[in-house]
């Protein structure tokens, strides 16, 4: 290749000089990396045309197992609905619980946050991380979509919730799973039972590295006759530092239950998601918007765009 | 050596390294075979080596640029250099030994590429070590880390001998001279 390209880099001279470069950025502190964002979106969106359509084509080769294997198509879309279902019954209930809570705040004089709405945007999973100790996964961000790093959280299957978005850059948003190993804890209950009054038992899940949640779960001595914490039950998040919209979300089911070794009275649980996280083609990015946003879009779009709040108006 | 072929080259390699690599990935595990190495070992066995060290230089540093490293206090960061020095130190390591390497084996590359995923991973983990020394807030741990990229090595080796069944008849496209192309060590006068 002729050209000014060609003699730089066949220079002699200039290889150690960028040795040297490299060396010093390899070991920068990295709040005096965050310009190195820009380059590394640039390199992706470059790739996305081979690493897109091989990771579709993949991804429909290989899909990511569900956890029922010998389910047909008619009885799994039946049993997402059912999920998505009591999933919004269960948000509703613990919204109805905190707006009980809120009302009493507000009867002793304290102010309070306006709600959050949410828009749901289903985007594609362009790739994944050219080391796979990172974890994070990078999805597609179009332009406006208004991706807020921390308050977005992304969901697969309708009510698996997958993680929550790291940072936005450009085109392509950081998601990071719940199960990669730099997550941090969460807080979830373990659902014992279909009915409205199903006891719950709350546990503490990190992730173990395999793709589970490992996690202490509070002590089921005190359960009613018949009810016993099993494998299968469902665990849904209840953590306060997860955005409102991803309460009541399925964090996976029980796969296992283990005594603990530093307490032999409680049992620590493991929780396998109801897909392989890591081999998700697409994903729905719920976005927080405030309520006259919401408002204002919904004016502007004729088509039924954000819901005023996630799962306020079951279809 | 013919930069425009050599560009076109990483620019497949490493789509179809993100694309692909979660799905050569070892169940759960992080270990999964590196698809832009052998091409990186394939130039150092036959380019310049001056040519040869740019373009393993070149290549780390995309990889360095498509690695975001998770924060544990929030977010990530991209870290140009680790992946870019481990894989200069391969290709130097290959520009060393290639008098003594029978070239046109597709072995050789793959002998050559487990060598080099060694050398580079030891000087990934060990850079990204020191970072975590003066408390930088990277989630990095290394022993498991070291672990998970030999065995990596290993497997891309395998890679490294099917990708040698499709660049060893491009040798020529990638402009490299008969003599470095190791056709001619032997010649008639």
């Amino acid at each position: 290749m002729p050209g000014p390209l060609s003699s730089l880099l066949n220079a002699r001279r200039a290889l150690p000089v960028a040795l040297v470069l490299l060396t010093i950025t390899a070991l920068l502190p990295a709040r005096n990396l965050a310009w190195a964002g820009w380059f590394g979106t640039l390199v992706q969106t470059l790739a996305a045309p081979i690493s897109h359509p091989v990771s579709r084509f993949i991804r429909w080769v290989v899909p990511a197992a569900p956890l029922v294997a010998d389910e047909d198509a008619g009885s799994r879309a039946w049993r997402l609905r059912a999920e998505e279902f009591e999933t919004l019954y269960l948000r509703e209930r613990s919204a109805n619980d905190r707006l009980l809570e809120q009302i009493a705040l507000l009867q002793s004089g304290l102010e309070l946050n306006p709600g959050l709405g949410v828009r749901q945007l289903a985007t594609p999973v362009i790739g994944a991380s050219s080391d796979l100790s990172s974890g994070l996964m990078s999805v597609r961000a179009p332009r406006g979509s208004n991706i807020t790093p921390g308050t977005s959280i992304a969901v697969v299957e309708g009510v698996q919730l997958l993680g929550r978005v790291d940072s936005v850059r450009a085109m392509i948003a950081q998601v990071r799973p719940i199960t990669d190993r730099s997550a941090s804890r969460v807080e979830g209950v373990v659902v014992l039972g279909d009915s409205r009054e199903a006891p719950r038992l709350r546990c503490s899940l990190a992730p173990a590295g395999d793709g589970t949640l490992i996690g202490p779960v509070e002590n089921p001595a005190g359960l009613p006759m018949g009810v016993a914490l099993a494998v299968g039950h469902r665990v849904r998040l209840s953590d306060p530092t997860w955005p409102e919209s991803a309460q009541e979300l399925i964090l996976g089911q029980v796969a296992s239950i283990q005594p603990n070794p530093e307490q032999p009275l409680r049992q620590m649980l493991v929780v396998r998601p109801l897909v392989d996280l890591s081999r998700v083609s697409e994903v729905v990015l719920r976005i927080p918007v405030s309520r006259e946003d919401a408002g204002a879009e919904s004016a502007r779009t004729p088509a039924p765009a954000p819901v005023p709040r996630e799962g306020g108006a079951p279809p | 050596m013919n930069w425009t072929v050599y560009l076109l080259a990483l620019w497949l390699v490493l789509g179809l390294e993100l694309s692909l690599k979660p799905a050569l990935a070892l169940g759960p595990t992080a270990i999964a075979p590196s698809l832009v190495l052998p091409l990186v070992i394939f130039v150092a066995m036959h380019a310049p080596s001056v040519a040869a060290l740019w373009a393993a230089a070149v290549a780390g540093l995309l990889l360095d640029l498509t690695f975001p490293l998770a924060l544990t206090t929030g977010g990530e960061v991209r870290v140009p250099g680790p992946s870019a020095l481990g894989f200069t130190l391969a290709s130097a390591l290959t520009l060393n030994l290639r008098a003594m390497l029978i070239k046109r084996n597709p072995l050789t590359l793959l002998a050559m590429s487990i060598a080099g995923a060694i050398v580079a991973a030891i000087v990934v983990v060990a850079l990204l070590t020191i970072r975590a020394t003066y408390g930088d807030p990277i989630a990095f741990r290394p022993a498991p880390q070291l672990g998970a990229r030999l065995l990596s090595s290993l497997y891309t080796g395998v890679a490294a001998l099917l990708q040698a069944l499709i660049l060893f008849p491009m040798a020529t496209l990638f402009g490299f001279t008969s003599h470095h192309a190791g056709h001619r060590r032997f010649t008639t006068r």
